[in-house]
């Protein structure tokens, strides 16, 4: 990430925003905001993935324990939609640990294979919720209200975009920052990272929570943004969409992030549109393959020229 | 004083003892060599006082002050760092995607007090973290004279300017004792000439204590105050470069086969 | 209950099949490969067309297992073969893509109704010593068991088994020692895909074919991979026959909600407690 990456990421941000008024109501509204949630789901991924390069499949944990802690907390305990949404971030983070604290430690293969079977265990206890989230049927979400005034799905829109601006915010601290370049120091060399007094378990830690926040929150949002949420939002293709969206989009790049998030909503609309709906999933898996192979910066360094990294952070 | 004493360490690899009964002392302001042929052990020796190997038995004491001592064998990889012990490596290990500035400030990340609530709202002590480390970076950079790539990604720059930049950082952690794993790999004469120099001036910048593994002996002779020979994984010698010279099981076992032409040497493992 | 552990170990050996094969490429390669129940239910798919063709079932079983050797080898030329020494995301991303493919491609060319594929072995129910087990779960059982056998002997007395063992420990000193490491990466994935295409062709006739039918055992196959200890072949096996049996059991006996979290909970515990699983040896990285 790097600081033309940032002007473009932001410039395209603001545009999103901004052009507001201009979008159409009803469908195209919902797509840009699930665009923007997609985002933040993508920047938390981006936090563990991008920078630390560690494989985790828990995407889909953290997510659906933002969407169902809120809509439980909203509707079976009374409180009110934004604190449940940061308590639903923050209880997907506690999630995150108890992941985490047990296969930080070992080699990166049994981190994937923990998440994976997280993303099991989470589908199978939504299932058997009961009275508290509808078991298999799924539960009703709450309507997006702000200080109890209820929100038409423009303002919840910027609601979403002003969240986003938050995180990104945040996120560029963190980035500027001896956690940051600690994530990047895994990735480079664990060794040396250690050799220098780097706490890489504390960090990778730290990398989880953060990434367990970001789409927690982020599934906070989606509920009553969708308004109805079952046990499949903890499905391993959400996780695979998220590590798609990161890959596609480009590690470690705010832009990527959004370039993501954009190809991973748009691309299955797309296809529904031109009648190929059923190959959405090796759509994704293509993409990431020639991704890989072709473009291993992602699509945003399509958009970079060489000689952009200067001063990093 | 001595600042680190290796305490009858032994180490074994499924069956195969890397290191065997070794003892040795290191003076505090020492720029202290370990040498042996190939095989003899001392990148062994280096990995369990930087506690990426556990040695079966033994002790390594480190008492970089009079009343500080501690037994480094209990402690994890990354509090050796934290402790004040700072090392290179021999195939290099910077971050290589990353910038010589990026990777010099990594090491200044024990020096910054701000914890992640501060840093994630910018509150002002993570502010002023970030502004004093970074000019910390900038100043060392170009007292070693790298200032010029400071901007420059690592992987795209010369070995030996890489290995200029492992040193710095390793610097930049102010230890106050240095492992250094074969320094002069991959350097001709007049390279390891400047690499003399270049530890030299470290130790005086720093008031470290260097403890090298290396196999040029030119170099070895010039800068060392003491020099310890391993061979086969135990303790052979130890004196100034005068003695060991001088000495006749070293000179048998280890620079005997460098002087003598026709002498077939072993293949060590 | 006696039942219920032998069609839990009949079970838990396919698993254990399916495991056998990621530790198989994990151990010689360094992947992770997450399409590997894919590739095996690509194969039991492949049986079905091949017996609906009209051949006889052992004509069937021995081109599957041709197939699966095939698509082994072309995985491992065209895709993985790229990605062997990079970082384990890249090639962990490739199988994962390499998953959502074959889904859809199953679904491509056999389309999303549930097919039926005939067991090799008779269906009819065998007495013994007064409990009745179905003929399937023994054979199943035997078949794994023979199959174990022959790999033990492959592995300890053949000079390709010993090659590829040599290079599963250390692919330095194998190469260094002129053991053809690349044609060892292709054997490995080659015979790792035949092994899950025995296991497709053995779980079919228990679970029908559907392109999903090996979603559930992949999971269940990580678990068991991890429970045996990742660089353990007779570990993967073995630790496929626990969770077979431990899942079984705790269908029958506390909930069947719970029969499928349970192997990931023992996995688990196996993680915090000994995560070099049940059979591996600890391994020291050389620095």
């Amino acid at each position: 990430m790097n600081a033309q990456f940032s002007k473009t990421g932001l410039a395209l941000f603001i545009l999103l925003c901004v052009l507001l008024p201009l979008i159409p109501g009803g469908y195209i509204l919902y797509i840009f905001s699930l665009i923007l949630i997609y985002t933040l789901a993508s920047f938390g991924t981006n936090i563990l993935t991008g920078y630390t390069n560690l494989i985790s499949l828990a995407g889909a944990v953290f997510f659906g324990v933002g969407a169902y802690g809120t809509s439980i907390l909203t509707l079976k305990f009374g409180v009110s939609l934004v604190p449940a949404m940061f308590l639903a971030a923050g209880l997907a983070v506690l999630v995150g640990l108890v992941i985490a604290l047990p296969v930080l430690r070992l080699e990166e293969v049994f981190l994937a294979i923990a998440t994976l079977g997280f993303v099991m265990i989470f589908t199978e206890i939504a299932k058997s919720g009961g009275e508290l989230n509808g078991g298999e049927n799924g539960m009703g979400a709450p309507a997006p209200v702000l200080f109890g005034l209820a929100l038409t799905e423009r303002t919840f829109h910027l609601l979403i975009a002003a969240i986003l601006a938050f995180a990104f915010w945040v996120a560029k601290n963190l980035h500027s920052s001896r956690f940051g370049r600690g994530f990047l120091a895994i990735k480079g060399s664990d060794i040396a990272a250690r050799s220098l007094g780097l706490n890489t378990s504390s960090l990778k830690l730290t990398a989880f929570a953060v990434c367990a926040f970001y789409c927690g929150l982020s599934g906070a949002l989606y509920a009553p943004l969708v308004r109805f949420i079952d046990p499949s939002i903890f499905g391993i293709m959400v996780s695979i969409s998220f590590v798609s969206m990161v890959i596609i989009g480009g590690l470690g790049s705010i832009l990527g992030s959004v370039l993501g998030a954009i190809f991973v909503v748009g691309a299955p609309q797309f296809l529904t549109y031109i009648g190929f709906d059923q190959v959405q999933r090796s759509l994704y898996g293509l993409a990431m393959i020639l991704t890989l192979i072709f473009l291993p910066n992602g699509l945003a360094s399509l958009f970079s020229h060489p000689g952009d990294e200067r001063k990093s952070s | 004083m001595s600042i680190l004493k290796i305490q009858n360490l032994s180490m074994s690899f499924g069956g195969i003892l890397a290191v065997d009964d070794v003892s040795f002392e290191v003076r505090q302001g020492d720029v202290h060599a370990l040498i042996g042929p190939n095989g003899a052990g001392k990148t062994t020796v280096l990995n369990c006082i930087s506690r990426f190997y556990t040695p079966q038995s033994g002790a390594v004491v480190f008492q970089p002050a009079r009343d500080a001592s501690t037994n480094l064998l209990p402690l994890k990889a990354h509090q050796i760092g934290q402790l004040g012990i700072a090392r290179t490596f021999q195939n290099l290990e910077l971050f290589a995607e990353l910038t010589v500035f990026d990777n010099v400030l990594m090491a200044r990340s024990q020096a910054m007090k701000s914890n992640l609530f501060e840093t994630l709202l910018s509150l002002p002590r993570y502010r002023r973290d970030e502004s004093e480390q970074k000019h910390y970076t900038e100043q060392l950079l170009e007292t070693l004279g790298l200032q010029t790539v400071a901007y420059s990604v690592v992987k795209d720059l010369p070995y030996g300017t890489q290995k200029m930049v492992e040193l710095a950082r390793a610097m930049a952690l102010e230890p106050k004792l240095i492992l250094l794993d074969e320094p002069a790999t991959g350097m001709n004469a007049k390279e390891i000439e400047g690499l003399g120099s270049q530890l030299k001036k470290l130790q005086s910048l720093t008031g470290a204590t260097l403890l090298l593994i290396e196999h040029s002996m030119p170099l070895v002779m010039r800068i060392s105050d003491q020099i310890t020979v391993m061979h086969n994984g135990r303790f052979l010698a130890q004196g100034t470069p005068a003695e060991i010279k001088k000495d006749s099981a070293v000179i048998e076992a280890y620079l005997g086969k460098n002087k003598n032409v026709t002498h077939t040497s072993a293949v060590n493992g | 209950m006696l039942q219920m552990i032998v069609s839990g170990i009949a079970l838990g050996a396919i698993y254990g099949l399916i495991a056998l094969g990621l530790v198989m490429v994990y151990k010689a390669t360094g992947i992770l490969n997450f399409a590997h129940g894919e590739s095996a239910m690509l194969c039991a798919f492949v049986a079905f067309s091949l017996h609906k063709f009209g051949i006889p079932m052992w004509g069937v079983v021995l081109l599957t297992l041709c197939f699966g050797a095939l698509l082994g080898l072309s995985i491992e030329r065209l895709v993985i073969r790229h990605f062997i020494g990079k970082p384990l995301l890249s090639s962990a991303i490739t199988t994962l893509g390499m998953y959502l493919i074959f889904g859809d491609l199953a679904i491509w060319i056999w389309g999303k109704d549930t097919q039926e594929l005939p067991s090799i072995f008779s269906s009819a129910p065998i007495n013994i010593g007064g409990v009745i087990v179905s003929a399937i779960d023994l054979g199943i059982v035997a078949t794994c068991a023979i199959l174990a056998a022959l790999l033990y002997l492959f592995f300890k007395f053949t000079r390709l088994g010993i090659a590829m063992q040599a290079t599963m420990e250390n692919p330095t000193a194998a190469r260094l020692m002129g053991i053809p490491i690349k044609k060892i990466y292709a054997m490995a994935w080659a015979l790792s895909h035949m092994i899950a295409a025995l296991a497709g062709l053995l779980i079919a006739p228990l679970t029908f074919l559907h392109f999903s039918m090996m979603q559930h055992a992949l999971h269940f196959a990580f678990a068991a991979a991890v429970l045996g200890g990742i660089g353990s072949m007779p570990g993967a096996l073995v630790g496929g026959v626990i969770i077979g049996v431990t899942s079984n059991l705790t269908g029958a006996y506390v909930s069947s909600q719970w029969k499928d979290i349970v192997p990931f909970i023992v996995m688990l515990c196996i993680l915090i407690w000994r995560p070099h699983g049940l059979f591996s040896v600890m391994q020291i990285k050389k620095v």
